[in-house]
Protein backbone atom coordinates (compact mmCIF):
# COMPACT_ATOMS: atom_id res chain seq x y z
CA UNK A 1 0.00 0.00 0.00
CA UNK A 2 2.56 2.44 1.45
CA UNK A 3 4.94 1.68 -2.27
CA UNK A 4 1.12 2.44 -4.47
CA UNK A 5 0.93 5.55 -2.56
CA UNK A 6 4.66 6.46 -3.42
CA UNK A 7 4.56 5.27 -6.96
CA UNK A 8 1.40 7.30 -7.21
CA UNK A 9 3.09 10.73 -5.71
CA UNK A 10 6.17 10.17 -7.66
CA UNK A 11 4.16 10.30 -10.86
CA UNK A 12 2.41 12.72 -10.29
CA UNK A 13 5.04 14.99 -9.10
CA UNK A 14 6.47 14.75 -12.81
CA UNK A 15 3.45 17.09 -13.39
CA UNK A 16 4.33 20.84 -13.59
CA UNK A 17 1.04 21.54 -11.78
CA UNK A 18 1.91 25.00 -10.87
CA UNK A 19 2.59 25.99 -14.42
CA UNK A 20 -0.77 24.31 -15.33
CA UNK A 21 -2.60 25.71 -12.83
CA UNK A 22 -0.46 29.43 -13.22
CA UNK A 23 -0.16 29.27 -9.65
CA UNK A 24 0.91 31.79 -7.57
CA UNK A 25 2.23 32.26 -4.20
CA UNK A 26 0.13 34.01 -2.26
CA UNK A 27 2.79 36.66 -0.94
CA UNK A 28 3.60 37.52 -4.78
CA UNK A 29 -0.14 38.17 -5.48
CA UNK A 30 -0.18 40.44 -2.42
CA UNK A 31 3.36 42.04 -3.79
CA UNK A 32 1.96 42.82 -6.97
CA UNK A 33 -1.43 44.21 -5.52
CA UNK A 34 0.26 46.28 -3.34
CA UNK A 35 3.36 47.41 -5.64
CA UNK A 36 0.27 48.16 -7.99
CA UNK A 37 -1.65 50.14 -6.05
CA UNK A 38 1.98 52.13 -4.56
CA UNK A 39 2.59 52.90 -8.23
CA UNK A 40 -0.46 54.16 -9.15
CA UNK A 41 0.20 57.21 -6.62
CA UNK A 42 2.96 58.26 -8.66
CA UNK A 43 1.32 56.95 -12.38
CA UNK A 44 0.84 61.47 -13.24
CA UNK A 45 4.71 62.57 -12.55
CA UNK A 46 6.02 59.09 -14.68
CA UNK A 47 8.47 60.62 -17.27
CA UNK A 48 8.15 59.38 -20.43
CA UNK A 49 10.84 60.98 -22.34
CA UNK A 50 12.81 58.48 -23.93
CA UNK A 51 16.18 60.38 -23.17
CA UNK A 52 15.28 59.17 -19.87
CA UNK A 53 13.98 56.46 -20.15
CA UNK A 54 16.13 54.65 -22.59
CA UNK A 55 19.52 55.05 -20.57
CA UNK A 56 17.84 54.50 -17.40
CA UNK A 57 16.52 50.65 -19.10
CA UNK A 58 20.09 50.31 -20.54
CA UNK A 59 22.27 50.97 -16.82
CA UNK A 60 19.38 48.57 -15.86
CA UNK A 61 19.50 45.68 -18.30
CA UNK A 62 23.69 46.05 -18.00
CA UNK A 63 23.36 45.17 -14.28
CA UNK A 64 20.35 42.50 -14.35
CA UNK A 65 21.90 40.58 -17.68
CA UNK A 66 25.46 40.47 -15.44
CA UNK A 67 23.61 39.02 -12.40
CA UNK A 68 21.57 36.49 -13.92
CA UNK A 69 18.32 38.82 -12.45
CA UNK A 70 15.49 38.91 -14.72
CA UNK A 71 14.68 42.38 -16.62
CA UNK A 72 11.05 42.06 -16.66
CA UNK A 73 10.96 42.18 -12.84
CA UNK A 74 13.01 44.99 -12.09
CA UNK A 75 10.16 48.06 -13.71
CA UNK A 76 12.18 51.07 -13.57
CA UNK A 77 10.74 54.41 -13.83
CA UNK A 78 11.83 57.85 -13.52
CA UNK A 79 9.90 60.73 -11.41
CA UNK A 80 9.59 64.41 -12.08
CA UNK A 81 10.81 65.43 -8.79
CA UNK A 82 13.63 67.35 -7.49
CA UNK A 83 13.54 65.27 -4.68
CA UNK A 84 17.14 63.64 -4.17
CA UNK A 85 15.85 60.16 -4.04
CA UNK A 86 15.19 57.03 -5.26
CA UNK A 87 13.08 54.18 -4.03
CA UNK A 88 11.71 50.21 -4.74
CA UNK A 89 8.31 49.06 -4.36
CA UNK A 90 7.03 45.48 -3.57
CA UNK A 91 6.81 43.70 -6.97
CA UNK A 92 9.72 45.00 -8.44
CA UNK A 93 9.05 48.82 -8.87
CA UNK A 94 12.06 51.27 -8.53
CA UNK A 95 11.63 54.53 -8.70
CA UNK A 96 14.73 57.27 -9.18
CA UNK A 97 13.29 61.01 -9.12
CA UNK A 98 14.96 63.37 -12.02
CA UNK A 99 16.33 65.14 -8.55
CA UNK A 100 19.09 62.61 -7.87
CA UNK A 101 20.09 61.65 -11.45
CA UNK A 102 20.98 65.12 -11.88
CA UNK A 103 23.18 65.00 -8.73
CA UNK A 104 25.31 62.06 -10.16
CA UNK A 105 28.56 62.98 -11.74
CA UNK A 106 28.70 60.02 -14.04
CA UNK A 107 26.88 56.73 -14.85
CA UNK A 108 28.76 54.64 -12.71
CA UNK A 109 26.87 56.50 -9.24
CA UNK A 110 23.43 56.07 -10.77
CA UNK A 111 24.06 52.49 -11.60
CA UNK A 112 25.01 52.47 -8.11
CA UNK A 113 21.84 53.46 -6.93
CA UNK A 114 20.08 51.54 -8.85
CA UNK A 115 21.90 48.64 -8.11
CA UNK A 116 21.37 49.11 -4.76
CA UNK A 117 17.25 49.65 -4.73
CA UNK A 118 17.47 46.05 -7.00
CA UNK A 119 19.10 44.58 -4.21
CA UNK A 120 16.60 45.79 -1.87
CA UNK A 121 13.99 43.89 -4.12
CA UNK A 122 15.92 40.85 -4.49
CA UNK A 123 16.12 40.45 -1.08
CA UNK A 124 12.45 41.18 -0.19
CA UNK A 125 13.88 43.85 1.93
CA UNK A 126 10.44 46.15 1.45
CA UNK A 127 7.81 43.78 2.33
CA UNK A 128 9.99 43.13 5.74
CA UNK A 129 9.85 46.92 6.05
CA UNK A 130 6.36 47.41 5.71
CA UNK A 131 5.53 44.96 7.95
CA UNK A 132 7.45 45.93 10.61
CA UNK A 133 6.42 49.57 10.21
CA UNK A 134 2.52 49.23 8.97
CA UNK A 135 2.11 45.56 10.32
CA UNK A 136 0.94 42.62 8.40
CA UNK A 137 -3.10 43.05 9.47
CA UNK A 138 -2.94 46.77 7.91
CA UNK A 139 -1.15 45.87 4.69
CA UNK A 140 -3.65 42.59 4.54
CA UNK A 141 -6.61 45.45 4.62
CA UNK A 142 -4.96 47.66 1.71
CA UNK A 143 -4.70 44.67 -0.43
CA UNK A 144 -8.03 43.26 0.44
CA UNK A 145 -9.95 47.17 -0.14
CA UNK A 146 -7.69 48.68 -2.20
CA UNK A 147 -7.82 51.27 0.16
CA UNK A 148 -7.11 54.46 -1.05
CA UNK A 149 -7.07 56.09 2.31
CA UNK A 150 -4.46 56.97 5.07
CA UNK A 151 -2.99 53.70 5.47
CA UNK A 152 -2.21 54.00 1.72
CA UNK A 153 -0.88 57.18 2.17
CA UNK A 154 1.31 55.45 5.10
CA UNK A 155 2.57 52.89 3.17
CA UNK A 156 3.80 55.53 0.16
CA UNK A 157 5.71 57.62 3.31
CA UNK A 158 7.33 54.50 4.40
CA UNK A 159 8.41 53.33 1.09
CA UNK A 160 10.18 56.60 0.04
CA UNK A 161 11.02 58.52 3.34
CA UNK A 162 11.67 56.05 6.30
CA UNK A 163 14.89 53.86 6.13
CA UNK A 164 15.51 50.61 6.37
CA UNK A 165 17.20 49.29 9.69
CA UNK A 166 20.86 48.86 9.63
CA UNK A 167 21.58 45.62 8.56
CA UNK A 168 19.01 45.51 5.71
CA UNK A 169 21.00 48.78 3.92
CA UNK A 170 24.40 46.79 5.03
CA UNK A 171 22.96 43.88 2.71
CA UNK A 172 21.84 45.90 0.03
CA UNK A 173 24.99 47.98 0.03
CA UNK A 174 27.26 44.86 -0.20
CA UNK A 175 25.02 43.10 -2.95
CA UNK A 176 25.20 46.39 -4.79
CA UNK A 177 28.58 46.58 -4.67
CA UNK A 178 28.57 42.56 -6.39
CA UNK A 179 25.96 43.71 -8.92
CA UNK A 180 28.66 45.99 -10.36
CA UNK A 181 31.43 44.61 -9.83
CA UNK A 182 29.91 41.81 -12.09
CA UNK A 183 28.82 44.45 -14.52
CA UNK A 184 31.79 45.74 -14.59
CA UNK A 185 30.87 49.19 -13.68
CA UNK A 186 32.96 51.23 -11.17
CA UNK A 187 32.08 50.91 -7.30
CA UNK A 188 33.98 53.72 -6.66
CA UNK A 189 31.30 57.03 -7.71
CA UNK A 190 28.72 55.15 -6.35
CA UNK A 191 30.80 55.64 -2.67
CA UNK A 192 31.62 59.22 -3.89
CA UNK A 193 27.99 60.18 -4.45
CA UNK A 194 27.06 59.28 -1.03
CA UNK A 195 29.80 61.01 0.31
CA UNK A 196 28.96 64.34 -1.68
CA UNK A 197 25.18 63.98 -0.74
CA UNK A 198 26.23 63.92 2.92
CA UNK A 199 28.29 66.69 2.55
CA UNK A 200 25.69 68.98 0.96
CA UNK A 201 22.64 67.64 2.83
CA UNK A 202 19.89 69.81 3.53
CA UNK A 203 16.77 68.49 5.09
CA UNK A 204 14.01 68.73 2.82
CA UNK A 205 16.08 68.08 -0.78
CA UNK A 206 18.06 65.59 -0.02
CA UNK A 207 16.01 62.80 1.10
CA UNK A 208 18.13 60.07 0.03
CA UNK A 209 20.64 61.26 2.39
CA UNK A 210 18.56 61.73 5.08
CA UNK A 211 16.50 58.09 4.66
CA UNK A 212 20.26 56.49 4.31
CA UNK A 213 21.53 57.25 6.97
CA UNK A 214 25.43 56.97 7.99
CA UNK A 215 26.61 57.58 4.66
CA UNK A 216 29.98 58.23 5.25
CA UNK A 217 30.71 54.34 7.08
CA UNK A 218 28.91 53.21 4.05
CA UNK A 219 30.68 54.98 1.44
CA UNK A 220 33.29 53.54 3.00
CA UNK A 221 32.57 49.87 3.16
CA UNK A 222 31.76 49.94 -0.26
CA UNK A 223 34.83 51.48 -1.03
CA UNK A 224 36.47 48.83 1.01
CA UNK A 225 33.94 46.34 -0.75
CA UNK A 226 34.64 47.19 -3.86
CA UNK A 227 38.21 47.37 -4.43
CA UNK A 228 38.72 43.89 -5.31
CA UNK A 229 36.55 44.71 -7.68
CA UNK A 230 39.50 45.16 -11.12
CA UNK A 231 37.19 44.52 -14.10
CA UNK A 232 35.43 48.15 -14.41
CA UNK A 233 35.27 48.40 -18.03
CA UNK A 234 34.61 50.94 -20.92
CA UNK A 235 31.11 53.17 -19.96
CA UNK A 236 27.71 51.97 -20.74
CA UNK A 237 26.62 55.24 -22.25
CA UNK A 238 27.95 56.96 -25.03
CA UNK A 239 28.86 60.07 -23.39
CA UNK A 240 25.77 62.23 -25.67
CA UNK A 241 23.34 60.18 -24.19
CA UNK A 242 24.33 60.88 -20.38
CA UNK A 243 25.38 64.51 -20.90
CA UNK A 244 21.48 64.27 -22.32
CA UNK A 245 20.08 62.40 -19.40
CA UNK A 246 21.70 64.36 -16.78
CA UNK A 247 20.54 67.90 -18.57
CA UNK A 248 17.12 66.52 -18.92
CA UNK A 249 16.95 65.66 -15.16
CA UNK A 250 18.61 69.05 -14.13
CA UNK A 251 15.89 71.11 -16.02
CA UNK A 252 12.82 69.08 -15.06
CA UNK A 253 14.11 68.94 -11.22
CA UNK A 254 14.68 72.79 -11.81
CA UNK A 255 11.18 73.26 -12.91
CA UNK A 256 9.87 71.45 -10.05
CA UNK A 257 11.40 73.36 -7.28
CA UNK B 1 -7.74 -5.43 -3.61
CA UNK B 2 -10.48 -7.00 -1.46
CA UNK B 3 -11.14 -10.42 -0.64
CA UNK B 4 -14.32 -12.76 0.27
CA UNK B 5 -13.32 -15.57 2.37
CA UNK B 6 -15.29 -18.07 4.81
CA UNK B 7 -15.33 -17.37 8.42
CA UNK B 8 -14.26 -20.04 11.04
CA UNK B 9 -18.70 -19.93 11.89
CA UNK B 10 -21.56 -17.95 10.27
CA UNK B 11 -22.24 -14.86 12.36
CA UNK B 12 -25.66 -13.90 13.95
CA UNK B 13 -27.08 -10.97 13.33
CA UNK B 14 -25.99 -8.56 15.98
CA UNK B 15 -22.03 -9.68 14.97
CA UNK B 16 -22.78 -8.68 11.64
CA UNK B 17 -24.33 -5.08 12.89
CA UNK B 18 -22.15 -4.24 15.17
CA UNK B 19 -18.85 -5.71 12.72
CA UNK B 20 -20.78 -3.57 9.62
CA UNK B 21 -20.78 -0.39 12.38
CA UNK B 22 -16.78 -0.81 12.90
CA UNK B 23 -16.66 0.64 9.43
CA UNK B 24 -18.86 3.16 9.83
CA UNK B 25 -16.83 4.75 12.57
CA UNK B 26 -14.31 5.39 10.27
CA UNK B 27 -16.94 7.57 8.54
CA UNK B 28 -18.45 9.47 11.23
CA UNK B 29 -15.60 12.41 11.54
CA UNK B 30 -16.08 12.75 7.41
CA UNK B 31 -19.96 12.88 7.91
CA UNK B 32 -19.34 15.44 11.09
CA UNK B 33 -17.42 17.47 8.52
CA UNK B 34 -14.11 17.76 10.61
CA UNK B 35 -11.17 17.75 8.88
CA UNK B 36 -8.27 16.07 11.56
CA UNK B 37 -7.20 13.44 10.22
CA UNK B 38 -7.00 11.75 14.02
CA UNK B 39 -10.86 11.92 14.86
CA UNK B 40 -11.60 9.00 12.31
CA UNK B 41 -8.71 6.99 14.15
CA UNK B 42 -10.13 7.78 17.43
CA UNK B 43 -13.82 6.94 16.35
CA UNK B 44 -12.78 3.14 15.76
CA UNK B 45 -10.06 2.95 18.21
CA UNK B 46 -13.20 3.87 20.84
CA UNK B 47 -15.31 1.52 18.42
CA UNK B 48 -12.62 -1.19 19.09
CA UNK B 49 -11.81 -0.84 22.73
CA UNK B 50 -15.85 -0.95 23.21
CA UNK B 51 -16.13 -4.41 21.36
CA UNK B 52 -12.41 -6.14 22.51
CA UNK B 53 -14.34 -8.80 24.24
CA UNK B 54 -16.61 -9.16 21.76
CA UNK B 55 -16.95 -12.07 19.55
CA UNK B 56 -14.41 -13.10 17.13
CA UNK B 57 -16.37 -12.05 13.66
CA UNK B 58 -16.68 -8.47 15.84
CA UNK B 59 -13.67 -8.05 16.98
CA UNK B 60 -11.96 -9.30 13.45
CA UNK B 61 -13.27 -6.65 11.63
CA UNK B 62 -13.25 -3.78 14.49
CA UNK B 63 -9.43 -4.70 14.01
CA UNK B 64 -9.59 -4.83 10.23
CA UNK B 65 -11.24 -1.12 10.28
CA UNK B 66 -8.77 0.52 12.75
CA UNK B 67 -5.43 -0.95 11.33
CA UNK B 68 -6.67 0.50 7.76
CA UNK B 69 -7.13 3.95 9.60
CA UNK B 70 -3.31 3.75 10.64
CA UNK B 71 -2.11 4.53 7.23
CA UNK B 72 -4.37 6.78 6.53
CA UNK B 73 -3.63 8.79 10.04
CA UNK B 74 -0.14 9.16 8.58
CA UNK B 75 -1.05 10.20 4.91
CA UNK B 76 -4.00 12.95 5.84
CA UNK B 77 -1.47 14.30 9.12
CA UNK B 78 1.17 15.14 6.35
CA UNK B 79 -1.50 16.22 3.94
CA UNK B 80 -2.70 18.61 6.68
CA UNK B 81 0.43 20.03 8.50
CA UNK B 82 2.23 20.96 4.97
CA UNK B 83 -1.20 22.60 4.55
CA UNK B 84 -0.63 24.67 7.55
CA UNK B 85 2.99 25.08 6.69
CA UNK B 86 2.35 26.67 3.05
CA UNK B 87 -0.68 28.83 4.63
CA UNK B 88 1.68 30.16 7.12
CA UNK B 89 4.13 30.85 4.73
CA UNK B 90 6.65 28.46 6.53
CA UNK B 91 6.49 26.12 3.23
CA UNK B 92 5.95 26.74 -0.33
CA UNK B 93 3.46 25.48 -2.68
CA UNK B 94 4.89 22.57 -4.84
CA UNK B 95 4.66 20.31 -7.34
CA UNK B 96 5.46 17.39 -5.14
CA UNK B 97 2.79 19.28 -2.38
CA UNK B 98 -0.05 18.94 -4.83
CA UNK B 99 0.75 15.62 -6.10
CA UNK B 100 0.71 14.53 -2.51
CA UNK B 101 -2.39 16.32 -1.90
CA UNK B 102 -3.89 14.52 -5.03
CA UNK B 103 -2.75 11.68 -4.37
CA UNK B 104 -4.31 11.64 -0.52
CA UNK B 105 -7.48 12.62 -2.12
CA UNK B 106 -7.25 9.41 -4.29
CA UNK B 107 -6.11 7.37 -1.29
CA UNK B 108 -9.04 8.22 0.82
CA UNK B 109 -11.83 7.83 -2.26
CA UNK B 110 -10.14 4.58 -2.01
CA UNK B 111 -10.74 3.81 1.34
CA UNK B 112 -14.24 5.53 1.80
CA UNK B 113 -15.35 2.81 -1.36
CA UNK B 114 -13.65 0.70 0.46
CA UNK B 115 -15.35 1.41 3.70
CA UNK B 116 -19.10 1.36 2.26
CA UNK B 117 -18.60 -1.73 0.49
CA UNK B 118 -17.12 -3.80 2.93
CA UNK B 119 -19.72 -2.20 5.20
CA UNK B 120 -22.73 -3.40 2.92
CA UNK B 121 -21.15 -6.75 2.56
CA UNK B 122 -19.83 -7.27 6.52
CA UNK B 123 -23.97 -6.45 7.25
CA UNK B 124 -24.80 -9.36 4.86
CA UNK B 125 -22.75 -11.95 7.40
CA UNK B 126 -19.92 -11.86 4.34
CA UNK B 127 -16.79 -12.06 5.69
CA UNK B 128 -14.33 -9.35 3.74
CA UNK B 129 -10.16 -9.74 4.25
CA UNK B 130 -8.92 -6.52 2.41
CA UNK B 131 -5.15 -6.76 0.53
CA UNK B 132 -2.89 -6.49 3.35
CA UNK B 133 -4.79 -5.17 6.30
CA UNK B 134 -6.53 -8.73 5.99
CA UNK B 135 -3.01 -10.13 6.72
CA UNK B 136 -2.17 -7.92 9.26
CA UNK B 137 -5.40 -8.61 11.20
CA UNK B 138 -4.94 -11.92 10.71
CA UNK B 139 -1.44 -11.88 12.65
CA UNK B 140 -2.91 -9.47 15.34
CA UNK B 141 -6.31 -11.45 16.29
CA UNK B 142 -7.38 -15.21 16.99
CA UNK B 143 -10.87 -15.88 15.52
Amino acid sequence: MIVTFLLGWWLLSQVDWVSILRIKPAKEIADEKLGKLIFSTFEKEVVKAKSVTLPLDTLKRRICQANGIDEKTIKLYAIHSNEINAFALPYGYVMVNLGLIAKCEDEAALAGVLAHEIAHIQKNHISKKLVKEIGAAAIGKIILNDAAGELLSEVVHVVTSRAYDRGLESEADQLATSYLCKAGIETKPFAELMKKLEKDASLDAFKWVSTHPDNEERAAQITRDGAACTNANSKILAEPTWQELKTKSEISSEKNL
Amino acid sequence: MIHIRPFSYRPSESEKEQASNSYLMSLVAIIAGLPLPILNLLATLIFYLGNRKSTPFVRWHCMQALLSQLSLLVINSITFWWTIAILTDKAQFSNQYLAFVLTAIGYNIVEIVATIYTAVQTRNGLHVEWFFYGTLTNLFSTK
